[in-house]
């Protein structure tokens, strides 16, 4: 594929996925992208914090992002405001110009690794800016959705670190389930569905004003032939870690039936759930740790405790827009 | 049994007596004359079938008299390898030639009646009355006689108002409460234009009973009208117009649940059938070339309605009612120079279909296989439905249009003939389907069993439409060359060919309820049981068919013999998706072979005595397949059999009385199996026989014959499938015998 091609078809996918977009009104040279609050918010780490201080991270929403690409340039300006050190904190604006990206080959992920600071308006300097954008599609409780891995994080003023995180992700996984009493297990894995999407195993939509979070399991089944359901666990603290990502834990939960159509979901005693744990661990965390789900089972009907692994995945491995 | 691959050379013997394969002499002749210069298979295959290479059965006037045929399922096992099931409604025309066959949507086999192509495989079963000819061509024909004949081709050519003049009388009364009754009359205007009108009624009550309300589960009545114009207006044109009309109703399906071995269901099926079909055939031919033309025009408008759980409780009823219009063009022009002959041709077709198939789910259906399902995941949280019934509504617009062109070419260089066609065939289909349910269930909260309460209540409303479109484009060549066998003593060819076959993918639409359904349980949090998007359409079917075979006549003894192998990809089955599902859907094999032979030899011994039989083996199986569940390779494909077999013997005593004039007794039995009845090849049917016999007393006007069909009362099943977890399975036809009459008034 040639570069003009990939850039115009990264382009296609800011423009198709972002959750408003501007458009394009520049020509073919140029692209516009927005992710605004809706569906994104912001991880603030103050880096002179201690680690162990629970006020060392915050969650902060509402950010805005404006993306400009030239695609002959192959250069970026970003236009950030509503950006928050904290919660109660003055909003603040910056610009980012003349940023340099590149494409990857294989997944056609938009990559910037900026490192050199930038000062905006003489008093906010960013540094470190690391984003890595991919459109991604799959398949969830029947349908089909588009979303973003977005992976977005820099410093601002050498003190604070800033990642982008979307309220809503999916997460492609690979789960062992195993039979306590008999250690008997099976493997589930990604599949494709019949339009070629890979069918994600989670979903996860994280408040960031509460700090809760709700896991959908889009046909959980502990059984090989038990048949499959959609359950919802809900309310789940989110701990957001100091070195990025976070982590959703809870010792007992109930899940709930749940469907996109039904006026409120339905809780389901039949799988109490204990010691949920989910770890979300972006990529450019040195020797970071895969994201892994578990959690314990014991059917009603079965009696019998289950151990649930997933080994998760933002990208599907084989997932790319082309050969 | 090792198969050679080779072409070999073979010998053409000129015969003495014009012998055609399977048709006692003078019914070939008759046929022949009258129908040659309209027939489409003499126009484009040739007028005697004995000197081609191809497999084919031809039955004529007498023997279908003999055998009592009405329709084409007269002819199973008559023609080896050949077989239609007895079973369902007249809807049901599965045929199955070779391994290759289909029980929905698009056929295996292509029917012809006076020329005019039958595209919908549910108009194929119908009575026909002063059938004069039966062709069964096995094989593919796909380069000369188009879509969906991959497994062969049937034609049926009615008599020519230019052969007879006069008035035909049939009456028949046979066990099972049977009647039927035509009239016929022809009439021949200066000899050069032909008309013919004639008109049938057929009554059943029926062989076997519905336990649940006593009455017969297949009476059926129908009736039917015809009229055939032959005109030649000079000795260059000929024209022939055939427009018939029928009505058919059948009260239901004898499907007998295993468990009890009764038929016994609550539900009303029935099963009617408005039909009305055209042809228009011009012939014109000139020193130079011949060119044909035919077009047709046909209508059907049916209802299935199914207890489709055929059951005494009320799970869930299905109605398929349709409107069909087809409209079909073929041009044809042949020519010969020196040795060297040569054949084009255009067609094209245009289809489109309205149906609307709700399935109605009732108490029992609700109960069991929805809510039982849901409440077992959340037994503390139980739904209620509320409502009694409800629909699962769908609605398909289905245009279908298709263009081909085909070439063929032969030459022919002392003995030997050498032969290759070549068709591409283009094909269009779309699907408007919109879907839809309306219903609503409460759930209630009784964790606290003291004091059980109202958690929700929830309205399902799902309406779902959309348009889905598919085109397939195919080449599909044939390849031949035939040896004459240049003995005085021994005639016969032998030939050696190669074809491509092709039958045309489609759509689903029974599954659409079923995906309406999935969507139904997901609303409970139940997740989808497959990739309901995976089984709206199937993919088209190929086959790579290479036969060798030989027609040879030696003394009295004719006959024909053919070798065949097929390859076949993605071939269609069809079959019932696991669980609680209420449709069928057609789903793609990976890879299937099908080799075996066929021979057919006739022999009249004396001038009383004659002997006829035809014997089929077919070993067909699965090279891949595998649903996702378990492969199923090597198994034999199901429902086709694995052997057909036909012996017939028939001794004619003169008695040259006033009021008779012979007596011809009749005997024949027929075998079919083994058949397995699902991929798995868990259940079979094995070979049976059943045997017939009839006395007939001839006079120059009428015939009179006594006749009998299953005499050994053999018992046997002709279609057995799963449903929900339940297995069914149909009877075939118990002992049974009738009287019938046929007076010809020549004027």
């Amino acid at each position: 594929m040639t570069k003009f091609l990939k850039l115009t078809f990264v382009a296609a996918i800011f423009g198709s996925l972002m959750t408003s977009c501007f458009g394009d009104d520049s020509g073919e040279n140029y692209s516009e992208a927005v992710l605004n609050g809706d569906n994104y918010f912001n991880v603030i780490t103050d880096m002179n914090a201690n680690g162990n201080d629970p006020d060392a991270v915050c969650a902060v929403k509402a950010p805005y992002y404006r993306l400009r690409l030239d695609n002959v340039s192959q250069t970026m300006d970003i236009a950030i405001s509503n950006l928050k050190t904290t919660p109660n904190a003055t909003p603040i604006s910056i610009q980012l110009t003349g940023l340099k990206f590149t494409i990857n080959e294989k997944t056609l992920a938009l990559t910037v690794n900026e490192i050199l600071p930038q000062t905006t308006g003489g008093m906010n300097t960013v540094t470190n800016f690391k984003m890595d954008y991919v459109g991604k599609y799959c398949g969830f409780m029947g349908t089909n959705v588009a979303s973003i891995v977005a992976n977005i994080s820099f410093e601002l003023n050498n003190r604070y670190r800033v990642q982008v995180m979307p309220v809503v992700d999916f997460f492609y996984a690979s789960t062992i389930c195993t039979n306590n009493d008999t250690g008997k297990s099976f493997t589930t894995s990604t599949e494709i569905n019949s339009e070629g999407y890979p069918k994600a195993a989670y979903s996860v939509r994280i408040n960031p004003e509460t700090l809760k979070a709700s896991v959908i399991l889009n046909g959980a089944k502990f059984l090989e032939n038990m048949p499959a359901q959609n359950l919802l666990f809900d309310n789940i603290p989110v701990v957001l870690n100091y070195d990025g990502g976070y982590t959703l834990s809870a010792d007992k939960i109930t899940p709930s039936s749940y469907s996109s159509t039904t006026s409120k979901p339905t809780p389901n005693d039949q799988y109490p759930v204990t010691d949920f744990k989910f770890t979300m661990s972006p990529y450019y965390i040195p020797n970071n740790t895969p994201m892994q789900l578990s959690f314990d089972c014991t059917p009603v009907k079965i009696g019998t405790t289950f151990s649930v692994e997933s080994e998760c995945t933002e990208l599907y491995l084989k997932h790319t827009t082309q050969e | 049994m090792k198969l050679s691959h080779n072409i070999t050379v073979s010998i053409l013997m000129l015969s003495a007596t014009p012998s055609v394969i399977a048709v006692d002499a003078a019914d070939a002749r008759d046929s022949v004359l009258n129908l040659k210069e309209v027939s489409v298979t003499a126009f484009k295959l040739g007028e005697r079938l004995a000197d081609k290479p191809v497999a084919a059965t031809v039955v004529g006037r007498d023997e279908i008299q003999r055998l009592n045929i009405v329709t084409m399922k007269g002819v199973s096992e008559v023609s080896p390898n050949f077989y239609i099931p007895d079973y369902g409604s007249r809807m049901t025309s599965s045929i199955y030639v070779r391994g290759i066959g289909a029980r929905i949507d698009q056929p295996a086999v292509g029917l012809n009646v006076d020329n005019v192509p039958f595209l919908n495989k549910d108009n194929y079963d119908f009575d026909l009355v002063d059938i004069e000819r039966i062709e069964v061509l096995r094989g593919p024909q796909s380069v000369l006689f188009g879509r969906n004949t991959m497994g062969g081709q049937i034609n049926i050519y009615t008599l020519s108002p230019l052969a007879f003049n006069g008035v035909r009388l049939t009456a028949e009364a046979a066990s099972g409460d049977s009647y039927r009754a035509s009239v016929s009359g022809y009439k021949s205007i200066s000899g050069r234009i032909g008309m013919s009108l004639s008109a049938h009624y057929n009554y059943t009550g029926g062989f076997f009973t519905n336990r649940h309300n006593g009455a017969k589960a297949d009476r059926e009545r129908g009736a039917s009208a015809r009229w055939k114009t032959t005109w030649r207006p000079s000795s260059s044109l000929l024209v022939q117009n055939t427009a018939s009309v029928s009505y058919n109703k059948q009260d239901g399906y004898p499907y007998a649940w295993e468990q009890t071995g009764e038929i016994n269901y609550n539900d009303t099926c029935f099963y009617k059938r408005t039909g009305f079909a055209d042809g228009l055939t011009l012939n014109w031919s000139t020193g130079d070339f011949t060119l044909q033309s035919v077009t047709s025009v046909q209508y059907i408008d049916d209802n299935m309605t199914l207890d489709q759980d055929f059951l005494s409780e009320s799970y869930f009823n299905l109605t398929q009612a349709r409107k069909e219009w087809a409209f079909t063009q073929d041009l044809v022009i042949k020519g010969q120079k020196g040795r060297y002959s040569w054949l084009a041709g255009v067609f094209g077709f245009y289809k489109r279909g309205r149906m609307s198939a709700p399935v109605t789910f009732k108490e029992t259906g609700i109960r069991e296989l929805i809510i039982a399902h849901r409440n077992d995941a959340n037994p503390n949280y139980p739904i209620v439905w509320d409502h009694d019934t409800f629909v699962l509504d769908s609605d398909f617009i289905n245009p279908v249009y298709g263009f081909a062109a085909y070439h063929q070419s032969g030459y022919r260089t002392g003995d030997w003939d050498f032969n290759t066609a070549l068709r591409i065939d283009y094909e269009h289909t779309a699907l408007k389907y919109r879907s839809r349910c309306n219903t609503a269930y409460t759930t209630y909260d009784i964790t606290d069993s003291n004091a059980p309460s109202l958690f929700s209540k929830e309205t399902i409303d799902l309406d779902e439409d959309g348009r889905l479109k598919k085109s397939f484009t195919k080449l599909l060549p044939r390849a031949s060359v035939s040896y004459t066998i240049p003995s005085s003593s021994w005639h016969g060819v032998i030939y050696a060919s190669f074809a491509v076959g092709y039958k045309s993918g489609g759509y689903n639409t029974q599954m659409f309820s079923d995906v309406l359904q999935q969507k139904l349980m997901e609303t409970m949090g139940l997740t989808a049981q497959y990739d309901v998007n995976s089984i709206i359409g199937y993919k088209p079917e190929k086959s790579y068919n290479y036969e060798f075979g030989t027609h040879f006549a030696f003394s009295k003894l004719t006959g024909s013999l053919a070798v065949f192998y097929i390859d076949c990809r993605d071939q269609q089955l069809t079959m019932f998706p696991d669980g609680t599902t209420t449709g069928r859907i057609m789903t793609n094999a990976g890879k299937t072979r099908s080799r075996g032979f066929e021979l057919s030899l006739s022999c009249p011994l004396t001038d009383r005595l004659s002997l006829k039989g035809a014997y089929g083996m077919t070993d067909a199986r699965f090279v891949e397949f595998d649903n996702g569940k378990e492969s199923f390779d090597g198994n034999r494909v199901p429902y086709a059999p694995a052997n057909t077999m036909f012996l017939g013997a028939s001794y004619g005593i003169p008695v040259r009385t006033g009021w008779l004039e012979r007596v011809t007794l009749n005997a024949d039995c027929r075998g079919v199996g083994n058949i397995y009845w699902d991929e798995s090849n868990t259940t079979t049917q094995p070979f049976y026989v059943q045997a017939g016999a009839s006395v007939t007393l001839s006079h120059r006007n009428y015939t009179v014959d006594i006749w009998g069909e299953n005499l050994t009362g053999t018992h046997f099943n002709t279609f057995q499938y799963t449903s929900i977890g339940n297995r069914f399975f149909q009877q075939g036809k118990p002992r049974r015998g009738g009287i019938t009459l046929r007076i010809n008034f020549n004027s």
